[in-house]
Order: C-alpha cells, then sequence, then structure tokens
C-alpha cells in the first residue's frame, strides 16, 4: 500500500482515538479546554500545512527530524523525573492576558491542584511544528506535544497527556480533511481500525488518574525512548 | 452563572453521542461488509476509497451509493460522523465563549472553525 493511504488512515484513527478517551478526561476537568482552544489554532494550521506539503517534502527528513526532537526532549524529561508537579512563579504576559489557568482533583495524590501555565508563544510555535509533523506523517505527535506542554509551558504531567489527547483529534481532523478531499481513506481500511483505537482509549480514559504523575513521566520516557528507535529507523529505511 | 464547568459537560456530551454513534455505524458498517464480501480480508478495492472534491460531494457518494452498497454508506456515515464530531465540538465551544461574552476565545475557536471549514470545502486541496 503507497505510503499516503497510510498516512490518511493514521490521521482518520488518530480521531477517533481522541474522540473515544476524551469526553471522560473533558468531564473529569483533566483536559484544560481553554488551553487546549489556544493551541489548537497553532496544531490545526501546522497539521494542514503538513498534509499539503507531504507530497513536495521526502519524509525521511521528517523522521530524523522528529527523532532529533524527541531526543532533546527525553534529555529535558529525564531531569524532571522527581518533580511530582511543575511550579510557575511568574506567568509571562500573553499567558496571563489569555487566562491560561485551570485546577484538577488528583485521584493519586488525594488532593486540587491549581496550576498556572508560561511561555505561551513559544508554546505555540512548538505545537504548530507539532501539528506539521503530525499532518506530514500521519501521526497524532501527542508525545512532541507533551514534551512542548511539560518543558516550555509547564504544565503538569496528567493535564498535558489529556489536554494533548484532546488536541490530537482537532489536529487530525484538520489534516484528514486535506486527505479526504484528496481521495486517499480506504474506508475497509479505516473502519475496524478506528473501532480497535475508540475501545482502546475508552479504556486507557478510565485507569489514567489512578496513576501518579510521576509514574506517568516514567512511562511516557519509555514511549518517547521507543518512538525515537522507530523514528530513526524509519528514516534510516524510508527511501529518498 | 455558567462557569466552565458548563463547556465541559457541553463537550463531553458532544465528544459521548458522537463517539457512541460513529462507531455503531462503523460496526453495523463492518458486518456488513463482512456479509457482502464473504471475507475476513481488507480488499483494498478502489470501490472502497472515501473521497470528493468538497465535502458535499463525499456525502453525495454517500447518498447515492446508500442503497447499492450498504456497507459502504455505514462506514463512511461513521467516519463522517466521527469527522463531524470533533468540528462540532467547537462549533460549541465557540457559541459557548460568545454566551458567557469571552471575546479572546470567540475569536481563537472562530479562527480554528474558519480554518477546518475552508479545509473541508476543498481550499487547500493542492
Amino acid at each position: 500500500m503507497p505510503i499516503k493511504y497510510a498516512i490518511a488512515t493514521g490521521m482518520v484513527v488518530i480521531i477517533a482515538t481522541s474522540c473515544g478517551s476524551a469526553a471522560s478526561y473533558v468531564e473529569k476537568q483533566l483536559t484544560n479546554v481553554r488551553i487546549a482552544m489556544y493551541l489548537e489554532l497553532y496544531t490545526v494550521v501546522g497539521a494542514i500545512i503538513g498534509a499539503v506539503i507531504t507530497s513536495f517534502i521526502s519524509a525521511k527528513l521528517l523522521y530524523f527530524f522528529f527523532a532529533a526532537f524527541l531526543m532533546t526532549s527525553f534529555i529535558g524529561l529525564k531531569g524532571h523525573l522527581g518533580k511530582e508537579l511543575p511550579t510557575v512563579e511568574k506567568q509571562d504576559r500573553v499567558s496571563a492576558w489569555l487566562n491560561l489557568e485551570g485546577s484538577y482533583y488528583d485521584e493519586a495524590l488525594a488532593m486540587k491542584i491549581d496550576y498556572k501555565i508560561t511561555n505561551a508563544v513559544p508554546g505555540g510555535v512548538g505545537m504548530f511544528v507539532a501539528g506539521l509533523a503530525a499532518g506530514m506523517l500521519g501521526i497524532g505527535a501527542g508525545a512532541f506535544k507533551v514534551c512542548v506542554q511539560e518543558l516550555c509551558l509547564k504544565m503538569p504531567s496528567k493535564v498535558s497527556s489529556t489536554t494533548s489527547n484532546f488536541i490530537i483529534g482537532m489536529t487530525a481532523l484538520g489534516g484528514s480533511t486535506v486527505y479526504l478531499i484528496k481521495g486517499l481513506i480506504y474506508l475497509d481500511l479505516v473502519a475496524p481500525m478506528a473501532v480497535g483505537a475508540t475501545l482502546g482509549a475508552l479504556l486507557g480514559a478510565r485507569i489514567l488518574n489512578r496513576f501518579r504523575n510521576v509514574t506517568i513521566r516514567y512511562l511516557f520516557l519509555a514511549i518517547v525512548l521507543y518512538l525515537i528507535i522507530q523514528m530513526l529507523y524509519n528514516g534510516v529505511t524510508a527511501p529518498w | 452563572m455558567k462557569g466552565p464547568r458548563s463547556l465541559e459537560a457541553l463537550i463531553s456530551h458532544i465528544l459521548t453521542l458522537g463517539t457512541i454513534s460513529s462507531i455503531t455505524l462503523l460496526i453495523v458498517g463492518l458486518a456488513l461488509y463482512v456479509t457482502e464480501t464473504k471475507t475476513l480480508t481488507l480488499t483494498l478495492e478502489s470501490s472502497w476509497i472515501m473521497g470528493g472534491e468538497t465535502i458535499f460531494n463525499v456525502i453525495e457518494v454517500l447518498l447515492k451509493d446508500l442503497r447499492s452498497n450498504r456497507a459502504y454508506s455505514f462506514m463512511a456515515s461513521g467516519i463522517l460522523l466521527l469527522m463531524l464530531t470533533q468540528y462540532l465540538r467547537v462549533l460549541a465551544s465557540a457559541t459557548y465563549f460568545f454566551t458567557v461574552g469571552d471575546w479572546k476565545y470567540v475569536g481563537i475557536t472562530l479562527s480554528v472553525l474558519t480554518i477546518l471549514t475552508l479545509s473541508l470545502l476543498g481550499y487547500f486541496n493542492f
């Protein structure tokens, strides 16, 4: 199967994954809808541009770029491993103007957590790049988004994971509209994958809040490490 | 007074309803696919490709095939509904921010909505 059909399928399946788990996260206020809306503005534009330029740029380059970004994020996140929650002493002006803050009840810590987000503009640029990678590679780029949100925006891990999950649905919609119009969606391939992904996402959403932020970060680092290896492998094996 | 919880409840309802409906349509479509093609293997024939110059063409093809290819229609409706669910949650957010008078976020959500609409209408099909 040509890679473009696989990418288009990936985009639609990501919408299913996001829809499947987001309802539960949003209801529990783990997802910060306001912050997500702001960041989606960047990721949707990135995803559409990524989907449009897929035909013109070698995926090989993007795999290496993605691997390099994840490697720097891996190193950055490793330094924050012991921290249960990030602290923002002072919000920058744009973040304060946009009211980028929130609170949620942490089941593992048995307490309400109030948090503030900072670096709204550089964070937005990072999300644009995440959207670009998502649109070009047919992936959610969720790991990429989590890294931007935790390292740049200083978001707590659980809010970051769930908000990223919420955003990937919209990013994928941006990319998949382009693929839909281009006629790259195979229904008999997409349908079973979308059903499976949704059921898996529903299950995942039920267990996330029972884990500590530190545990989630360890799990996430393992996934990032796996992705680095996969991206490097794809980069080496992909044709120019 | 309406607070953020109303927005979250609204989005949660849209996502739950949209996901359940689209997954139901997809499962029915897959069951019909197995019955009609008499195989569990993916055929990946061009007749199963979903697409069109604009979203309206996609819907037109879907409606045309409603009787002749029921599996296609159910699966295509499921995928469209899945996409529409995400679209609706932005629309609902824009409406919510409008009702509470949060103009900054009305601007942000309307910008996202405009970009998505243009994309669905085929404006980015280069």
